[in-house]
């Protein structure tokens, strides 16, 4: 190997997807950074791109725009949204997987096929599914509430139930996710670890703190950071079930987004509140590399 | 004795568990499986009717009222060339990740993945608008190359991921034999990793398949692929529940061949190859 040409020839062979990835996300996040200083109008184009300064993101701050709910009150929104579905995920995930890494679990492997389907699905056609089963007076959920003898709620027409049914679908989307990663972390731990907490004499909650929890961490950690970002920035699930309603209930920032650009082509407004999407990612981002460097040890 | 037949019962309460988890779960899907074959007069009854003698009728409807089976043929021209682009790429550059030392090699990659996870609406509406000035907009090649920016990322990271598994010496014995460093990706690695890559390209299809901002603010009407236009079951045929569940089923199918061929691989696809799986 020439050093030379070993030199250059690596970067040859990068140069392609960097420059696709230039062109595709980088430029346009650039324009959109300079958008989201001017005010410009889709729909009333005569009057020009002008220079604003910060007017976007103060506008974006309180309701001075035509979505009829602010950034701060929307972002709390998507906090009680991400929140209840990753407490779901996680949750019924971690049960799911403590209950299936047994011995008794043979025939698992074809059930697991099965298991798969709803994350692999469209969420476009998961949203639709569970939009069918919401349906107040035909559908499935409210026909099993009303056999059991429980009262039917109208999921999709009341603020908090619409919520409640956006996090339902999100977790039933989601947890062969958390299951299978976690299933692979539990069965991943060495059995010497059980025999000596066997030994020791640990109780069902000491294995659980002292041998599952740090072994899973890894886990745990990868299911919360692809699914958050993820959380914050598709908007799916929330389009196609409430489509932000009923009122501005389940208007989290995705959804804003997309309807400040392409529903009001205030196009300023929505580079702007893009922006702020990405400086929460971020955070989200730091916040979690942060956690994991304060606790390196037994979580 | 008795000590036998209490673990035969815990077997029997455990397989029941399992068999009650499951089919709650997948409930959901049943039921929308039984909804498509089920006549429209029927489906809005309650309470819900289990028996009937099932149609095909709203899988005719698809084609002749939504024209869904020309949008299915969109979505495999748009996921096909995204695939096709993602995967050829994604195997140079990975390579060239994997066995090079050059400067910047630990920040390329992450910054490779960090496209992955850009919100959609800050890249999408100026791509909107640029495309929208050149009239590109509703044309298959701006939807195939708009979709890279998730799936090209995602492609490169897990055949990184992949080919860093290959141990070095394989690499080292061939150049031995007088191979060059790119005979070698094509005589030593590409072979070796023929199953990786087709796991990564069945996931950059799924991906780009079942992508929606993307395709729903670069169509209109010509190139509309099917979760777009599952989308727009909500405006036009908010209450055409059998079309929307055989819809479902349609998408359905192509999945569960591709996942009995995955199955292995799920999880390390799914984190980015962060947990093996």
């Amino acid at each position: 190997m020439s050093g030379e040409r070993s030199k250059k020839l690596p970067w040859l062979m990068l140069v392609p997807a960097i420059a696709v990835l230039l062109v595709l996300g980088v430029f346009p996040l650039i324009y959109s950074a300079w958008l989201s200083l001017h005010s410009y109008s889709l729909l009333d184009p005569s009057r020009g791109i002008n220079y604003v300064g910060g007017e976007n993101f103060l506008n974006t701050l309180t309701s001075g725009h035509p979505l009829g709910i602010s950034f701060p009150k929307s972002l709390w929104l998507t906090l009680i949204y991400l929140g209840g579905c990753l407490a779901g995920e996680v949750g019924i995930g971690l049960l799911a997987a403590m209950l299936f890494s047994g011995e008794h679990r043979r025939g698992l492997r074809s059930l697991r096929i099965l298991m798969m389907m709803p994350m692999l699905l469209a969420p476009v056609v998961v949203g639709n599914i569970w939009r069918y089963m919401y349906q107040y007076s035909f559908g499935l959920l409210n026909f099993l509430l009303r056999t059991v003898g429980l009262p039917a709620p109208e999921w999709l027409a009341r603020p908090t139930w619409a919520m409640i049914s956006l996090i339902m679908a999100d977790v039933w989307e989601w947890i062969p996710f958390s299951f299978l990663v976690l299933l692979a972390a539990i069965l991943s731990i060495p059995q010497d670890q059980w025999e000596a907490a066997n030994i020791d004499g640990a109780g069902a909650w000491q294995r659980f703190r002292y041998i599952m929890l740090p072994w899973t961490k890894h886990a745990f950690l990868v299911i919360i950071l692809i699914r958050g970002i993820d959380l914050i920035r598709v908007m799916d699930l929330p389009y196609v079930i409430t489509y932000g309603g009923p009122a501005v209930s389940t208007s989290v920032l995705p959804f804003n987004a997309y309807m400040l650009g392409f529903r009001y082509f205030e196009i300023g407004h929505a580079a702007a509140y893009a922006y702020l999407m990405l400086a929460l990612i971020n955070v989200f981002v730091i916040l979690f590399i942060n956690v994991l460097r304060r606790r390196p040890e037994n979580a | 004795m008795h000590k036998e037949w209490k673990n035969r019962v815990i077997r029997i309460v455990l397989v029941l568990s399992y068999v009650f988890f499951f089919a709650v779960y997948l409930f959901p899907l049943a039921w929308v499986g039984l909804t498509a074959v089920k006549p429209t007069e029927l489906i809005m009854s309650s309470p819900p009717v289990f028996r009937f003698q099932p149609i095909l009728e709203h899988f005719i409807r698809l084609q002749t009222e939504w024209k869904f089976y020309g949008r299915v043929l969109n979505s495999l021209i748009i996921s096909s060339g995204t695939t096709f682009i993602s995967v050829g790429l994604g195997i140079v550059t990975a390579f060239a990740l994997s066995r090079y030392n050059f400067r910047g090699k630990t920040f390329i990659p992450i910054w490779f993945l960090s496209n992955r996870f850009l919100p959609a609406v800050a890249v999408v509406l100026p791509l909107f608008l640029m495309f929208q000035k050149f009239r590109l907009v509703d044309t298959y090649i701006v939807v195939i190359l708009a979709n890279l920016i998730p799936t090209l990322p995602f492609s490169i990271w897990l055949l990184y991921g992949f080919l860093n598994d290959i141990p070095r010496e394989l690499d080292d014995a061939a150049r031995v034999d007088g191979c060059g460093n790119l005979m070698v990706l094509w005589k030593i690695l590409l072979p070796i990793a023929a199953p990786s890559i087709a796991v990564t390209a069945i996931f950059a299809f799924i991906f780009s398949w079942n992508e929606f901002f993307i395709p729903l603010v670069l169509t209109r009407s010509r190139v509309v692929p099917v979760t777009v236009a599952f989308a727009g079951f909500k405006q036009q045929f908010r209450f055409d529940w059998g079309g929307m569940s055989a819809a479902a089923m349609v998408c359905l199918v192509p999945l569960f061949l591709m996942v009995t061929v995955l199955h292995k691989h799920v999880v390390r696809g799914m984190t980015l190859g962060a947990v093996k799986g």
